[in-house]
């Protein structure tokens, strides 16, 4: 909504009042400042009245024109076409200076002298009015020669706008923005009242007859014959002031008085509609629930939604039905949601609440197109719909203290409302009845008025009153979890990894070519707002793919990230899951690896991992999708469980993403996260560690060795630990290896002997030999 | 013995003066055949010289072990020498990452409000229309919902719009009093300079008694929040508009660039809006089946925050695990 300050002070005296405050005062009351402009005038740019204009003896598009400036009359050369119309005009002296340093000076153009300048209004740095210069009237004040135009207050003005929130249907008028502020100003809002000057004594009766249904709003009509319709120069000026162009006479007219008044407005074309000189319209409430009217059966408008090109009035209209309506904001929104009805831009505002004061609305525009125009008015006017009645609620006024928290005195209370047009009656010392006033559309209990009270009052003035609180253990699971997820991300980052944040959503095609499941097709986006980004990740790798590349691209050489997030499977629910990429060099070459670089390979990757979730155990695996290297990758295992997947990442892919050696892993979130710990008694005897090499097939891997000793481990109370040592296999071993194992044999009794140890490492050896034809080297 | 002495000394170095030691103390040492004469010393005579004897190897290691000594120090120092190496060549890559500086900002937040005795709640990133807008005062066809574009999906879910429906899952949990915030991501249809598709958000809510919970209560807990958070600024809070709650207020600090001069920031009003609040509408709690409870609630956006803490310029950089802007939060 973008006022301007002259135009708010036709309804309320803002004399006393700064720009500065009166922006202050904007924020304050919850009409938020998008931008400010204060138009000032040069110097010396005056009033001229032309009293002569002739051809340029040279030139075809040139006048000269004589102008008189006050005191004296000047010979002006000017190039505007419109000049030949023109009487009063903006002349910018010898000696002033325009925006954009532009200094005037006498001249000669094409021999002919000129003492000055006719200015359009974008040269003295206001908006684009009309093509040519600016014709001046005397609707910006007494028009009189020589007199300096920034002395005109309607005409250096300042223009404010402000964001209207949602709820603020009152505040889309000149008005409604003049109402709140004299509440917040504690100053009268002016009251307003128009009597065309043009009266016929045809009364409106005669041409014009409308019956109506019930209907949930007020329509108010009036005629006018039309001579000439112009705007004066002060309508043109402001819709210029509040961004708009308008092309025709009769929408500026309508459009300058809606924006004063907040009351939808339409006209028609009388002889459109007329039958035998008679117009008759027919107000119904529809069976979808709009409300119509037609003229003989015809549609001509839906009451705040749209109206018929066919009978709309334009600047040919000789005779000219005027429309001011007000229909009920939630009645209207359901009924055009409901319907899917095409909306004009009028309904934006009844759509919000506009202005029910359906007379005053008519008043405005009586005025605008009287303005300037030569038009008579039809006497009186038809009016169909009951008038809005206040709505009437009773409150307390401690619950009204109670909910902003700090005592207002009633009197204040009751003044800011009165103020905001609410009746206020006291039913006893501590009840109010108040009657809300129709414009307050959105005002309905006993909060919606202690945010009125909170505005004009001015939450500076609440005083600050800190929570008492009742102590209670309030650290929640959910805590916990973010706990323990800060504490393994800040031992991703302790081992190197950089966190990544990325969306969650995925490219489609993306996760189907590398073989990752997607969302069942019923379970889909449907609006998504990219195609990279058209369906929800049901991994994290793939984004961290993309991250990586970009990385790529701007330079890096190494790439370590980590990121933790929601993912989802094809029914769409939700996991939580932590992801790994660790990509291209793990340390640049330097002096301390004698200017070689390293690049990552899988011990470095699987300790860095470690340095993150702990100890796991590997386990050989069948790719389960095409990022996977086939030969270098495992299901991670801890406790015998599988928590996630590592991989080299696959060459092909590797190439897609411009990435050098890659490494990935994912991880199920929770699986990851500490667990509760029971401590295990210490020994104080020596620990013993025992070499054991044997000879087994070269495909045996270790993860089934070690699935083998864990479990006769659990026997074997002195048997410790053990992990491989040594891997060995040369021609003469064929397709056998040699592995050496190294175990850790201990007591909590005693020291052990030799008897105790050569025992456990027989046993063992039986073990391997029996499971998997194992011997000793 | 004095010869012995100055033999001792004259040793450069451990391996001269283990010679040395093997040629007085050794087993076929001068000493030993001193001691050897013992057995044909007269009786009478025997205890003096076995004692000057005696005397003499004392005063000869004392002598022995006192070199040594300092030559073992003159060949640690030499060896320690020899180890120098230029230490001004390391410690130009340091094996650490860094946190993302959305995820520390809530972490902090989450911090504050915690030592506030809050809860943190969660819930689903895919809501229903209840829990997202119906139950939030947002009925279907009001203009408000214009103000959040929304994802939606086949089945008529949609990706939640704001953090707000955990405030009604942990009402329809559990009764008041409530003490709660809700940190997570949420999504909106918005795709520019200043939007991305998701972003981050923390939820506020405290319910209390009918007549418990303020505005002014509001207005003390958010105050010290930002100055906690941005330490000495100036917060202003404007009257606005949000459906779930009524009175909304919107609260600005001042801006930290330009010392609320007005700067490009702050789009030259020398205030920066960093959170929207105000008091639960009553029909929130009507929705959730709450009677006679007064509360408050507020939401703000997490990379907001953090842009204007850290100064990083571009929103969507944040999303690019880009780790020449994360590699500054090392």
């Amino acid at each position: 909504m973008i006022v301007t300050r002259s135009w708010l002070e036709e309804y309320i005296d803002l004399s006393d009042i700064s720009d500065e405050t009166l922006l202050k005062r904007f924020n304050e009351i919850g009409l938020e400042v998008d931008s400010y402009k204060r138009y000032e005038i040069p110097e010396k740019v005056v009033v001229g009245e032309i009293v002569g204009c002739s051809k340029h003896p040279d030139a075809d598009k040139l006048n000269v024109c004589q102008v008189n400036v006050g005191g004296e009359v000047v010979q002006i050369v000017c190039g505007a076409a419109n000049v030949v119309e023109a009487k009063w005009v903006a002349v910018a002296m010898v000696g002033s200076v325009l925006p954009g340093d532009f200094k005037i000076k006498k001249a000669k153009l094409r021999g002919v002298e000129s003492l000055g300048m006719i200015c359009s209004s974008s040269e003295l740095g206001l908006p684009e009015l009309e093509d040519g210069i600016m014709i001046l009237d005397g609707s910006i004040g007494e028009l009189e020669a020589g007199k300096e135009l920034n002395s005109y207050p309607k005409f250096a003005d300042s223009v404010v706008e402000v964001e209207l929130t949602a709820n603020r249907g009152d505040a889309w008028s000149i008005r409604g923005v003049a109402r709140d502020l004299s509440a917040a100003l504690k100053k009268k809002l002016n009251s307003f009242g128009y009597e065309p000057t043009r009266r016929s004594p045809i009364g409106v009766a005669k041409e014009l007859s409308v019956s109506s249904d019930d209907i949930p709003a007020r329509l108010i009509y009036s005629i006018c014959s039309i001579d000439r319709l112009k705007t004066n120069f002060l309508e043109r000026l402001r819709l210029a002031y509040i961004g708009l162009n308008i092309e025709n006479e009769i929408d500026r007219v309508l459009r300058y008085a809606r924006h004063e008044s907040g009351v939808v407005n339409r006209a028609y074309n009388f002889d459109s509609l007329a039958e035998d000189g008679k117009v008759s319209l027919d107000v119904k409430l529809n069976s979808n629930s709009s409300v119509e009217v037609l003229s003989n059966g015809r549609l001509i408008s839906v009451v705040g939604v749209s109206q018929e090109d066919e009978f709309r009035a334009t600047d040919n209209s000789k005779k000219v039905l005027l429309e001011c309506s007000y229909i009920k904001p939630d009645f209207v929104v359901d009924n055009v949601s409901k319907n899917g009805l095409d909306s004009d831009d009028l309904y934006y505002f009844s759509s919000r609440g506009s202005e029910p004061d359906v007379e005053y609305g008519l008043d405005v525009l009586q005025r605008a197109i009287c303005a300037n125009g030569d038009v008579e008015f039809s006497s009186g006017d038809v009016k169909v719909g009951d008038k809005i009645s206040p709505k009437k609620i009773a409150i307390k006024i401690k619950d009204l203290i109670d909910i902003i928290g700090d005592d207002i005195a009633i009197n204040e209370v009751s003044n800011i409302l009165k103020s905001l047009g609410y009746g206020v009656n006291a039913i006893d010392n501590d009840t109010f009845s108040l009657e809300i006033p129709p414009h307050a559309h959105d005002v309905v209990n006993i909060q919606d008025v202690a945010e009125e009270i909170l505005r004009i009052y001015g939450i500076d003035n609440i005083k600050a009153k800190p929570s008492v609180v009742i102590e209670k253990c309030r650290l929640t699971d959910t805590y916990k979890e973010f706990k323990d997820l800060r504490d393994l991300r800040d031992r991703a980052v302790g081992v190197g990894y950089f966190e990544a944040m990325t969306y969650a959503f995925a490219n489609k095609e993306l996760l189907q070519r590398y073989g990752f499941e997607v969302l069942d097709e019923s379970l889909e986006l449907l609006n998504p707002i990219v195609k990279e980004l058209n369906t929800l990740r049901t991994t994290i790798l793939v984004n961290l793919l993309e991250a990586a590349n970009r990385n790529v691209k701007y330079g890096k050489k190494s790439i370590k990230l980590f990121e933790s997030g929601v993912v989802f499977n094809s029914k769409r629910e939700e996991s939580k899951r932590v992801a790994f990429i660790y990509s291209g060099e793990e340390s640049r070459a330097s002096v301390v690896n004698s200017a070689t670089s390293k690049v990552v390979d899988l011990d470095s990757f699987v300790k860095s991992l470690g340095g993150v979730v702990g100890e796991f155990n590997l386990l050989e695996c069948e790719p389960k999708n095409s990022l996977m290297h086939p030969y270098i990758s495992a299901d991670i295992v801890k406790d015998g469980k599988s928590i996630g997947y590592l991989s080299k990442l696959h060459p092909s892919v590797a190439d897609e993403f411009d990435l050098k050696d890659t490494y990935i892993a994912e991880f199920d979130l929770e699986s990851v996260l500490p667990k509760h710990i029971n401590a295990e008694p210490l020994s104080n005897y020596q620990a013993v560690n025992k070499d054991l090499s044997v000879v087994v097939d070269k495909s045996l891997t270790f993860y089934s060795i070690a699935k083998v000793i864990q479990e006769f481990k659990e026997s074997e109370n002195i048997l410790r630990d053990f992990f491989p040592l040594d891997i060995y296999s040369d021609e003469s071993l064929g397709d056998k290896k040699s592995l050496t194992i190294r175990f850790t044999l201990q007591s909590d009794e005693t020291t052990l002997n030799d008897e105790q140890i050569e025992g456990v490492m027989g046993r063992v050896l039986e073990v391997l030999n029996s499971n998997f034809g194992a011997e000793l080297r | 013995m004095e010869e012995l002495e100055s033999k001792i000394n004259s040793c450069t170095n451990l391996d001269e003066l283990e010679l040395i030691r093997v040629e007085i103390f050794g087993k076929k040492g001068v000493l030993s055949k001193e001691f050897a004469k013992l057995k044909d010393i007269p009786a009478k005579e025997k205890k003096d010289f076995a004692k000057s004897l005696n005397d003499k190897k004392v005063a000869l290691n004392e002598v022995f072990e006192k070199h040594k000594n300092k030559l073992e120090k003159i060949a640690l120092e030499a060896k320690l020498e020899s180890e120098k190496i230029d230490v001004s060549l390391y410690g130009y890559e340091a094996n650490k990452g860094a946190l993302h500086p959305v995820k520390d900002m809530m972490d902090r937040i989450i911090d504050y409000f915690v030592a506030l005795n809050f809860s943190v709640e969660s819930g689903p990133l895919v809501e229903n229309d209840f829990n997202n807008f119906e139950a939030l005062n947002l009925p279907k066809n009001h203009p408000a919902r214009e103000m959040q574009d929304t994802f939606f999906f086949g089945d008529g879910r949609m990706l939640r719009t704001h953090t707000s429906p955990v405030q009604i899952r942990t009402m329809l949990d559990s009764k008041p009093p409530i003490r709660m915030i809700a940190p997570g991501a949420v999504f909106r249809r918005d795709y520019d300079l200043t939007h991305t598709p998701m972003f981050h958000q923390i939820e506020g809510l405290v319910v209390g008694e009918k007549g418990e919970v303020s505005f002014a209560n509001l207005k003390a807990i958010l105050t010290d929040f930002l100055h906690h958070m941005f330490g000495d600024v100036d917060v202003r809070f404007r009257p606005s508009f949000f459906p779930f709650t009524e009175p909304s207020a919107e609260v600005d600090i001042s801006c930290m660039f330009c010392k609320g001069k007005g700067c490009k920031v702050c789009s030259h009003t020398g205030w920066l809006e960093v959170l929207g609040s105000g008091v639960v509408d009553p029909n929130v709690f009507k929705a959730v089946g709450y009677e006679d409870v007064s509360g408050y609630a507020f939401g703000l956006g997490i990379e907001r925050f953090a842009m204007l803490l850290h100064g990083v310029p571009d929103l969507r950089s944040l999303f690019d695990g880009d780790i020449r802007l994360l590699e500054q939060f090392r």
